[in-house]
């Protein structure tokens, strides 16, 4: 244990911003070698531009850097931190790829840092593909045949040799992120050009595609002096030719017998060791559904999204055991802490069946296409735990709603992978199909798809709970994690908090994040506290997180088992978002002496219930944008009397899906041929137009009401509050409308007696104040705010909702901090690009500064943009241009190269701006879409005339920008932001 | 759905779901984590005299079609959480052939709890009297095979072998010999002598002439022993052996190997265990990472196991056991 005792003080990467194919697990694992490490008293250090996550939380020995996620931004902390060591297996690609470059670079030597855990060599055998086949032919491990490819002809000369349909897989990038499956030489040329482009190495890797086969996953914890054993073993449901983030997947192996099951146990082992890992890492199969031929697909040298599956499914604590082994400790030598008596070393062992089922956001991009294949494309995911494979479907089906959702069937939805396949697999049972002939259009086990029609038609009852203990009930256990089941035991807690379930698109990591603070603090206060939760990513549902952990479906029926199970005192539903506040009604109505502490239920109803909230708003004489609900078939009468531009939406919502806004008549058509189907009622809203949006997170006590600031939105009003850049506090807002904004919500808290967390949205319109809406409840900015003001609003929440009184203090902010939102776009490649009404971004980063533009170009950075990029690419509409010209002007002094196009080259030329003049894309090439690719492009400036729909030239350029990690500028405030940012970098030079 | 019910010591009856033959059975109830290998454990002769209970509850999902430890199902009978309805008819037949009953009851982490509290209990399915199996020589109900070829190196000796211990030392010219054969200085011509694991307990009256001439094979010839063979070796050379709470079953036991330093994970199976002392002419080489209980001895020509090598369901010789007798044989 040497190592532990030379080891002082310890940094560990992050994950960043929450991105398909890296999600919330990677806070899970993080926090888990942070617990570790100041159990150990050693001095933290933290990385992580994701203000959402627990990770970043100051507390007694951690400090944490909010910091873009890239080597000099990391340098400059080391230098002024000196860590003794860096652990980089803990936060998914995105660390592990920083940590190789650290080393690469030379700068963990010039500081004197040690890696921890699986070295630079075995991370290098494991990623590089090219290595990795050589030492699996080394030890005798089947791989497939395979071909390194840096340009679309090299592809095409060995696809002849491999023959169709061929794997592309772009080298080094995130879930996957350009890959594809090429069924002929069109396809290929098309993916592989794409996936060079992508791939920050240039290259691609084709292979012989083996669609169809088992996908077999294994995770293997091994230590420094060579032990190791299999902690969990994954059979994806889906077979492989679906990415396996976005394949169901079931725990353990269920359709191998033994040989093969420990063939590939076997295997998995013998790989750990060839590579020389330490800690945990994931090694992935194929195995020929008719045979016994398998192939090693690939092995994860580090914690991943199996790795917290697998923790979740057995108990077994994969990183902190990892991070364990990273200081030098060995397995047979760190105790499990689920049965307090044994070690680490036994292999787990399970009594129920664990289903993974993904989360996708169809609904969010109704255009795009859902084909799933090895492009990972689900935002998040839940675990289900069962006695029964079948219960566990049935949870798993609750728990995505999809066990509501009706689809129309078409047998080519069972053959096409897609997230709604589950619903055409019943459909065509009901329609006569044999379980034989859908098993075979699907792909699936014949017995999966029995397992699953059996979930759609059975119901399980549930009392009480069953164990996960890691050993099946071989050893007594002393941490209470539980799952429902028929017949089970019972046990008391004070409190019981829901979760927020799965991570979608607007129900996203924030909510975790005070989930885990509210159970934090009411476990200071001295209440026992029991959590519901159904997301294996998460931190809520790490098992020392609570006193007592129910990793059940966060819907109804099962929470209330719970309810019934643990007879809590009190129910707090503020901190899972919505989804636990939309159960409220029936919880309050089948537990009346259940105590919700808060605010009441009454006054959630009025500020939900739209007709209660605009008596409300009249009543206290507050300005509100007008609506009116609709049926289908008045909807343009409605939408006409309370005059266009109006917003569109289900009567019913969560994060704007379904949602529009309408200008004219054609809009109008065009949204009821694409949403008539789904939704019936609706709610059509006066469209605040130009107006500037924000937002109040807010703690109140019904008398007193803390308000830390407000929130500043960069975007124009209509697009969704999430997707917006943010400045906290606000800068631009004059004082007496902020002021304004201030009054209105302790009125709202007084009149309502509001009691604990809330979050109110403004519009603002020629100085007067609307409000749009007002949840009493955590909102997704509590993070964002917390952590600019470092006051914990979650953790004062959960205080006050318990009694304490919040003090009328006015806060001194000392430092301003920018959101900015991160979009899926390079995963969903054909979803509309332009923000509206519709959430679309999965994560955010934080930038942080003494003031705004230094805070800007951290922000700007964190997001991966290249500011200092040379060019910047104006195009602006005629008569907007006289609004631009200071602006243009900043930007141009600042020593930017400008390429505009022609009417606006004309322009700067008159008023003596020199540009390049450059073609708009339906002018021809080489265009504007050469420049983006080719160039050093900074940021874009693409201003549209204030009537423009969904124009097509700027869908594809704000595409382009996505995918190149170029700033997309849309708003004279961005605008205008980015320019002083660059006036800000060169005073900096100066 | 036809109805049958099993009485435990110590709990009452718990009815369930009958599948398999419609016939009553006794034995002491065991129960067995592993979610692989049900075939496999039903036809291990280890399981003579017991009553398995399952505890993962999706026995059945891959069908029948899996190599046996022996050539029929051992188990008394059999105790389930859970079969999945698509193979459940089958697993019915294969028990209902062998004439061996099934029961599927919900809660099977009641029984565990139970036999984890208070130790192996007695139990019987579709009959009231319970009956103590340990009575019988179970060895001789266990025992299937014989198998004698010319100029074998090594002498294998039954006591309800598992076939996979076999399968392990395919690459050697065996002789398969049932343990009473065992005698008359028999094992003199070969290189070397694998002692089987068998069920029951190894004090038993009638194993004590195997044991004595295994006494007089000791040091002389190089002795493998697994499981039963493990614990007569070291009864017969002076140790004490006792039945432990509720044993070691299942496939992810991790033991250390005390020359290495390091662990393997290994399948168990035993009832009984070694009591080690210092000062014993054999040196303990193998101890349980659960409980610290003996795992395997080493002596002059000589390599006990408790655990199984070989698997069945479970790791296969994660430790390597068998190459270790055959490099005491001088065979590599």
């Amino acid at each position: 244990m040497s190592n532990n005792e030379e080891i002082r003080k310890v940094m560990i990467i992050g994950s960043g911003p929450i991105v398909i194919g890296q999600s919330a697990e990677f806070d899970y694992s993080g926090n888990q070698a942070i617990k570790v490490l100041l159990s150990l008293g050693k001095e933290v250090v933290v990385i992580n531009s994701n203000p959402a996550t627990i990770q970043t939380d100051p507390r007694p020995g951690l400090k944490p850097y909010m910091v873009p996620m890239n080597v000099d931004a990391i340098e400059e902390v080391i230098k002024r931190e000196k860590p003794d060591a860096i652990m980089g297996t803990f936060g998914g690609q995105t660390a592990l790829n920083l940590v190789t470059q650290l080393e690469e670079k030379g700068i963990l030597k010039k500081y004197n840092v040690r890696a921890l855990g699986t070295g630079p060599e075995a991370i290098k055998i494991a990623e590089d593909r090219l290595l990795f086949k050589e030492k699996m032919k080394e030890i005798g491990e089947p791989v497939l045949e395979s071909y390194y490819c840096s340009s679309v002809n090299d592809a095409i000369v060995h696809s002849k040799s491999l023959g169709f349909p061929i794997i592309v897989r772009p080298s080094f990038t995130l879930g996957g992120t350009g890959g594809g499956i090429a069924y002929d030489g069109d396809d290929l040329r098309k993916i592989v050009s794409r996936g060079i482009a992508l791939s920050p190495v240039k290259s691609v890797l084709i292979e012989k595609s083996i669609i169809g086969w088992k996908e077999l996953e294994v995770e293997v914890v091994r230590d420094s002096k060579g032990n190791k054993i299999a902690v969990c073993t994954m059979e994806n449901v889906d077979p492989m030719g679906v990415h396996t983030g976005d394949s169901i997947v079931v725990t353990p192996f269920l359709t191998l017998n033994d040989k093969l099951y420990q063939k590939i146990r076997q295997s998995a082992l013998k790989i750990a060791d060839a590579i020389g890992i330490v800690g945990g890492c994931n090694v992935q199969f194929a195995l020929d559904p008719n045979g016994e031929d398998y192939y090693v697909i690939e092995v994860n040298p580090r914690l991943s999204r199996s790795s917290a599956l697998a923790s979740k499914a057995t108990g077994y604590p994969i990183a902190r055991v990892s991070a364990l082994i990273a200081l030098g400790y060995t397995l047979d030598k760190i105790r499990n802490d689920v049965t307090g008596e044994s070690n680490a070393a036994r292999e787990p062992a399970i009594d129920y069946i664990v289903i993974k089922f993904p989360v996708w956001p169809i609904d969010k991009f109704p255009d795009a296409d859902f084909t799933l294949g090895t492009q990972m494309k689900s935002t998040g995911e839940v675990m289900s735990i069962g006695r029964t494979l079948k219960e566990a479907f049935r949870k798993a089906l609750k728990s995505t709603g999809l066990i509501n959702r009706k689809v129309e069937f078409n047998e080519s939805m069972l053959v096409k992978p897609n997230p709604l396949r589950v619903l055409h697999i019943y459909e065509a049972y009901k329609r006569g199909y044999s379980i034989q002939k859908i098993a075979k259009l699907t792909g699936w086990q014949e017995l999966m798809v029995d397992e699953l029609i059996r979930a759609f038609q059975e119901e399980y009852n549930v009392s009480g709970f069953g164990l996960v203990d890691t050993c099946a009930g071989e050893f007594e256990a002393i941490t209470p994690y539980y799952y429902s089941k028929n017949d089970g035991i019972t046990t008391n807690v004070d409190v019981l908090i829901i979760g927020g379930g799965p991570i979608t698109i607007g129900q996203g990591i924030e909510f975790d994040y005070s989930t885990v603070n509210a159970s934090k603090t009411l476990r200071k206060l001295g209440y026992r506290v029991a959590v519901v939760n159904d997301n294996p990513e998460t931190v809520s549902t790490d098992y020392d997180e609570s006193d007592v952990l129910v990793f059940d479906p966060v819907e109804y029926s099962y929470i209330k088992n719970a309810i019934l199970s643990l007879r809590p005192r009190y129910l707090v539903p503020w901190f899972g978002g919505q989804r636990p506040i939309n159960m409220l009604d029936k919880i309050s109505r089948d537990f009346p002496d259940l105590i919700i502490p808060g605010t009441s239920i009454e006054a959630v109803d009025m500020l939900e219930d739209r007709d209660k909230f605009a008596k409300l708003m009249n009543e206290m004489g507050i300005p509100y944008p007008q609506f009116q609900f609709s049926k289908l078939e008045d909807l343009e009468k409605v939408a006409i009397k309370i005059g266009y531009p109006v917003i569109v939406r289900p009567s019913y919502t969560i994060s704007g899906a379904h949602m529009a806004i309408i200008r004219n008549d054609e809009d109008l058509q065009e949204y009821v041929k694409n949403h008539g189907q789904l939704v019936k009622e609706f709610l059509v809203e006066k469209y605040l137009e130009d107006t500037i949006e924000a937002e109040i997170d807010a703690v109140s006590d019904g008398k007193e009401v803390f308000i830390p600031g407000i929130i500043e939105h960069v975007e124009e009003a209509g697009i969704h509050s999430g997707d917006s850049m943010s400045i906290f506090p606000s800068v631009n807002i004059p004082r007496f409308i902020q002021e304004t904004m201030k009054e209105y919500t302790k009125l709202i808290c007084r009149k309502l007696n509001i009691v604990g967390p809330l979050n109110i949205q403004f519009a603002i319109k020629n100085d007067t104040v609307h409000i749009i809406e007002i949840n009493p409840r955590s909102s997704r900015t509590f993070p964002f705010v917390s952590k600019v003001s470092d006051i914990n609003l979650a953790m004062l929440s959960a205080e006050v909702i318990m009694g304490r009184n919040v003090e009328n203090s006015r806060l001194k902010l000392e430092k301003v901090g920018v959101k900015i939102p991160i979009f899926p776009f390079d995963k969903i490649t054909d979803a509309d690009v332009v923000l509206g009404p519709e959430m679309k971004s999965t994560g955010e980063v934080i930038g942080l500064g003494r003031r705004l533009e230094e805070a800007l170009y951290q922000g700007y950075k964190a997001a991966g943009y290249n500011i200092e990029a040379e060019g910047v690419v104006v195009t602006i509409a005629k008569e907007k241009r006289h609004a631009f010209l200071g602006i243009i002007k900043m930007i141009y002094d600042s020593g930017k190269t400008l390429y505009a196009t022609d009417g606006t080259h004309e322009y700067l030329k008159k008023n003596g701006i020199p540009s390049i003049k450059i073609k708009k894309i339906r002018e021809g090439e080489p265009n504007i879409l050469d420049i983006l690719s080719n160039g050093q492009i900074s940021a874009v400036i693409n201003i549209l005339n204030s009537n423009y729909k969904s124009e097509k030239d700027g869908k594809i350029m704000r595409r382009t920008c996505y995918e190149k990690k170029i700033l997309y500028i849309g708003t004279r405030t961005q605008a205008s932001a980015y320019a002083d940012v660059l006036y800000y970098i060169r005073e900096l030079r100066m | 759905m036809e109805k049958g019910f099993i009485i435990i010591d110590g709990l009452g009856t718990i009815e369930g779901e009958l599948i398999g033959a419609d016939v009553s059975v006794f034995g002491e109830l065991v129960f067995t984590t592993s979610p692989s290998g049900y075939i496999k454990s039903l036809t291990d002769p280890s399981y003579k005299g017991q009553i398995l209970v399952f505890s993962f509850p999706y026995i059945g999902a891959y069908g029948t079609d899996e190599t046996g430890e022996s050539k029929k199902i051992m188990a008394n009978g059999a105790i389930f959480s859970h079969v999945p309805e698509y193979r459940k008819q089958e697993l019915s037949r294969f028990l209902k052939d062998q004439n061996v009953p099934g029961l599927i009851v919900e809660n099977t982490r009641k029984i565990v709890d139970h036999i984890r509290k208070n130790g192996n209990k007695l139990g019987a399915i579709g009959m009231t009297e319970l009956i103590d199996p340990y009575r019988s020589n179970l060895v001789d109900e266990a025992i299937w095979i014989s198998n004698k070829g010319r100029e074998a190196d090594v002498l294998v000796v039954d006591l309800g072998i598992k076939g996979n211990i076999l399968e392990f030392l395919s690459d050697l010219k065996l002789d398969v010999i049932p343990y009473k054969e065992f005698k008359n200085g028999i094992w003199e011509k070969y290189k070397g002598i694998v002692v089987s694991n068998g069920p029951g307990d190894p004090s038993h009256d009638a194993l004590r002439d195997f044991g004595i001439e295994l006494q007089g094979a000791m040091g002389k010839k190089p002795i493998l022993g697994i499981c039963l063979g493990h614990q007569l070796i070291s009864l017969y050379s002076g140790l004490e052996t006792y039945k432990m709470k509720f044993g070691h079953r299942s496939i992810n036991h991790p033991v250390l190997d005390l020359k290495t330093e390091r662990f393997g994970i290994t399948t168990h199976n035993h009832g009984f265990s070694v009591k080690f002392h210092e000062g014993h002419n054999l040196d303990l080489r193998f101890q349980s990472l659960n409980d610290g209980s003996v795992e395997g001895l080493e002596g002059y020509k000589l390599l006990t196991v408790q655990f199984h090598p070989e698997g069945g369901p479970g790791p296969r010789d994660e430790l390597g056991i068998f190459n270790e007798f055959r490099r005491l044989m001088g065979i590599e």
